[in-house]
Formats: C-alpha cells, sequence, structure tokens
C-alpha cells in the first residue's frame, strides 16, 4: 500500500469518525429525550421521535456518503501534493545510485521538512561528488608518477638488451636510483592511505622531541645546501600516532629545506603549547611565492614551482602532511612569508597526559 | 652450527648494563634515560651523545669523538651536528646543567653536583 493511499484512508476516516461522532451527539442529546408517542392534541403539530428518525437518518446517510466520497478524493488531491517533493528527492537518489553525482534537486519553496531533507541531501551529493573528483584526480596522478618509473625503468633495460657492450655498472647505478624513487613513492602513497583510514593508535607524545629528530635526521641535507636549521619552543604535549607525526615534522621540514635559498638560507622549527592545544611550526627563507600557488601547495603531486637539483621528492610531502594532521584533528595551514619563502604551522589538539 | 647458536643465544641475552652517574640513570637496553628519577625524552642522537659522554664517566670527550661515534665516521667534520645536538639536550636534561664544555676540548658530564655556570659555551 503506497503512502498516497494510507493518507487518502487516514483522510476519509477522520472524516466519517467526525461526522459519525456528530450524529451520535444529536441522538445522545437530543432525539432520545424526545417522547416516541405523537401526542395528539390541541396545539400545533409535534412530531414523534420515529418522524424525526425517519426525516433524518436518510438525509444523514447522505451527508456520511459525501462525507466519504470528499475525504478519499479531497484526501488522494492533498496526499499527492504534500508527497511530490519526495519524488523528486528520490528521483534525485536513484539517479545518484546510477553514478551521475552532478545532479542537484534544488527545491524552492518554503522552508519545510522537505526542503531541509533535500538540502542535506543536495549537501551530501555535493561532498560526495568533490571527494569522488577528489579520488579520481589522485588515482590518475598516482598511476602517472608511478609510470614515470617504470617507463625509464624499461628504456633503461631496452637500451642495455640492444647493446650488450653498454657500461653495467652505470645502468645498475641508474636502475637502483629510479627504483630507489619508486620504492618511495609507493611508500608515499602508503601512508597518506592509512593516515586516510585513521588506522593508527593514539600515544601521548611530544612534537618538540619530533622537531629535533627531524632537525637531526636532516641536518646532513640542510648543511649540503647550505641551508641552517635552528629548532626553539617549548614541550608541546599531544596524543597521536608517533610514527606518522614524526612523518609529518620530517616532512615540513624537508619541504623547508629543500624549497629553501640557494645559498646561505634558514629553517626555523618552533614548538608551542597553549590553552587551545599545540603547535608546531615551519618557516623557511626562499624565493617569493604566490598567494594563489600557497593555496593550492598541499594539492597531491605539485612541486612548488620549477626548481633545479633531481630530488626535490616525489611530490607527497605537503599532501602527507595534510592527511596526517586532518586524521589527528587538527589544522595544517600554510602562509607566504613576505620576505619569501613558506610558514607552515600544524596546530593540534593538547594531549591529555600529565607533564 | 650449534656453536654459531649457542653464540647467538648468548648475545641476545647480553644486556648492557646501565650506567648511573651524577644523578643520571642511563639504559643503553631500553634506551630510556632518568635524571633524579625523572624520565627524560630524547631524540636518537641526544641519546647517543649522552651514552658517550657518560660512557666516558667524567672524561673529556671532543667534539670529533662524538661525530664519529655518534653519527659515523663519514660525517662531514664541519658539520654542526654535534654543537646543535649538545644544546638541544642539555635543555632536554634541564636545570641543574649537566654537560660541560671544555673551551677548544670538548665536552664532559660533571660527575660532581653541577657547578654553576657549569652549563655555559
Amino acid at each position: 500500500m503506497s503512502v498516497r493511499l494510507k493518507l487518502t484512508l487516514s483522510y476519509a476516516g477522520f472524516l466519517l469518525a467526525a461526522g459519525g461522532l456528530l450524529l451520535a451527539t444529536v441522538w445522545v442529546f437530543l432525539l432520545r429525550y424526545v417522547p416516541d408517542q405523537s401526542v395528539a392534541g390541541p396545539g400545533p403539530f409535534q412530531p414523534s421521535r420515529t418522524d424525526l428518525q425517519n426525516a433524518f437518518v436518510p438525509r444523514a446517510g447522505q451527508a456520511m456518503v459525501f462525507l466519504l466520497v470528499v475525504g478519499l478524493v479531497g484526501g488522494w488531491f492533498l496526499a499527492g501534493r504534500m508527497l511530490s517533493p519526495l519524488a523528486r528527492i528520490t528521483d534525485a537518489t536513484r539517479t545518484a545510485a546510477a553514478g551521475s553525482l552532478s545532479h542537484r534537486i534544488r527545491m524552492e519553496g518554503r522552508d519545510d521538512e522537505f526542503r531541509e531533507l533535500a538540502d542535506a541531501f543536495d549537501g551530501m551529493l555535493g561532498r560526495l561528488d568533490a571527494h569522488v573528483a577528489e579520488q579520481q584526480r589522485f588515482a590518475a596522478n598516482a598511476s602517472h608518477e608511478l609510470r614515470t618509473p617504470l617507463a625509464i625503468t624499461q628504456t633503461l633495460l631496452d637500451v642495455a638488451r640492444r647493446n650488450p657492450a653498454h657500461d653495467h655498472d652505470e645502468l645498475l647505478e641508474r636502475l637502483l636510483h629510479v627504483n630507489t624513487r619508486a620504492v618511495a613513492l609507493t611508500e608515499a602513497l602508503l601512508l597518506l592511505s592509512r593516515a586516510d583510514r585513521r588506522s593508527f593508535t593514539h600515544e601521548p607524545v611530544d612534537l618538540s622531541l619530533f622537531a629535533e629528530d627531524a632537525a637531526e635526521t636532516l641536518l646532513p641535507l640542510a648543511e649540503g645546501r647550505g641551508v641552517a636549521i635552528e629548532v626553539s619552543g617549548d614541550a608541546a604535549p599531544t596524543t597521536g600516532s608517533p610514527a606518522l607525526l614524526q612523518q609529518l615534522t620530517t616532512n615540513l621540514v624537508h619541504n623547508a629545506v629543500v624549497h629553501n635559498l640557494p645559498d646561505g638560507g634558514t629553517v626555523w622549527v618552533t614548538t608551542r603549547a597553549g590553552d587551545e592545544g599545540v603547535e608546531l611550526s615551519v618557516v623557511n627563507t626562499g624565493e617569493a611565492l604566490g598567494t594563489s600557488l600557497v593555496a593550492i601547495l598541499k594539492e597531491p603531486f605539485l612541486r612548488g614551482s620549477a626548481r633545479t637539483g633531481g630530488d626535490q621528492g616525489v611530490g607527497l610531502g605537503l599532501a602527507i602532511a595534510e592527511s596526517i594532521t586532518r586524521a589527528h584533528d587538527g589544522a595544517l595551514l600554510l602562509a607566504r612569508r613576505a620576505e619569501g619563502g613558506l610558514s607552515a604551522t600544524v596546530r593540534l589538539p593538547a594531549g591529555r597526559w600529565g607533564r | 652450527m650449534l656453536r654459531l647458536r649457542a653464540l647467538h643465544r648468548r648475545r641476545a641475552h647480553h644486556r648492557p648494563p646501565v650506567l648511573e652517574v651524577a644523578g643520571l640513570r642511563l639504559d643503553p637496553f631500553r634506551r630510556e634515560v632518568h635524571r633524579d628519577g625523572r624520565y627524560v625524552a630524547l631524540t636518537r642522537k641526544q641519546f647517543a651523545v649522552l651514552e658517550v659522554l657518560v660512557t666516558a664517566g667524567g672524561g673529556v670527550v671532543s667534539a670529533e669523538e662524538l661525530l664519529e661515534r655518534a653519527w659515523d665516521v663519514n660525517a662531514d667534520p664541519f658539520t654542526n651536528a654535534v654543537r646543535i645536538t649538545v644544546s638541544a639536550l642539555r635543555k632536554r636534561l634541564g636545570q641543574p646543567g649537566i654537560v660541560a664544555t671544555v673551551p677548544g676540548v670538548g665536552y664532559r658530564i660533571e660527575v660532581a653536583a653541577a657547578a654553576p655556570g657549569g652549563d655555559a659555551g
């Protein structure tokens, strides 16, 4: 039984019940008290109860039939009108289920429950649409990036086969280099999906320790590029995955070292703890960045600008940092420095562990 | 083969001794440091530097030696790594300062109670 039919029957049923109640009232409070014998008297004609019944009951029956018809027809019409937005929402759901996420209901009219549902549904479709588009773009980029080292390997092997007198040491060296890059990329992709799935344990950690660790690890790279790393600040206790948060810190510092001035650059790593949470900021000197570029730096596979030097990473550093921060209910803010370079700030909830 | 296994087993059970000096308790096996009973979280290099200094038992260790033992023999001799790590280590260990600089020579642990200004430099 459709909801429309149910509603129609309910309307008609209510009308009949109301009519019946009125008739019952007439019977109980009026007709019952009229004497049943005709009083033949000198006065004007006084109808007996039977007379009244004979006159009233057929009319009452007609009125009830009228009410039933009005209830059924009016109910059917009203229910149809009330339920029409639902049909639109159902259509939209079917369209979405068939794979088209670009369709929107865009319900107009008054602000009622259906409008609210339709708006919520539109919002959900919008988010799904954006998410799927992001996933597709990511998958396309990832495949493209993974194909590059494989294609280079293929070319190297082809050349070596056609030319057996080729220098094998050099070939091995280049294959090793390409392979290392492919492994790094795959590991980065795995890390990204691990952070996105939030499949990690929460442990008490101190961001300042990670900052110092990242500086230690990256100091040889930084000194090789003439970049100084300065770590300062207080303990920054929070909770999260030590491995992921270490990766986050290392990514930010690595990014700051690699995208720096050609010589004499500086990276400042600072940790802070406040009432609202803890903060890690990584600020570096460097070339002036455009506002539009800073806005898209967190996109996967995008490297700041075309720069010299081969080892710029796999282009996932800030995307991973963003993912890890989000998985820890924090925020990663990127801002260009007026003097050139970038300022990256991670804000995380304060840890619930005593100091 | 059996002898190798026995050797391996003995190695596996061999734990380096816990080192204690001047209120510092350093457990190389668990990689833990306590100072006056308080746990001190350290990075890998900070721990390695402290371990070398504590093992020297108050003797002076030169920056070059620290670099060789806590980093590796091929480390860039002009690196600031030792200076940076020692300064971070001092901050982590807290007051009173326990890692002293011997100007022009190197670093050492203050075995006696830390003298005021002992961590200068």
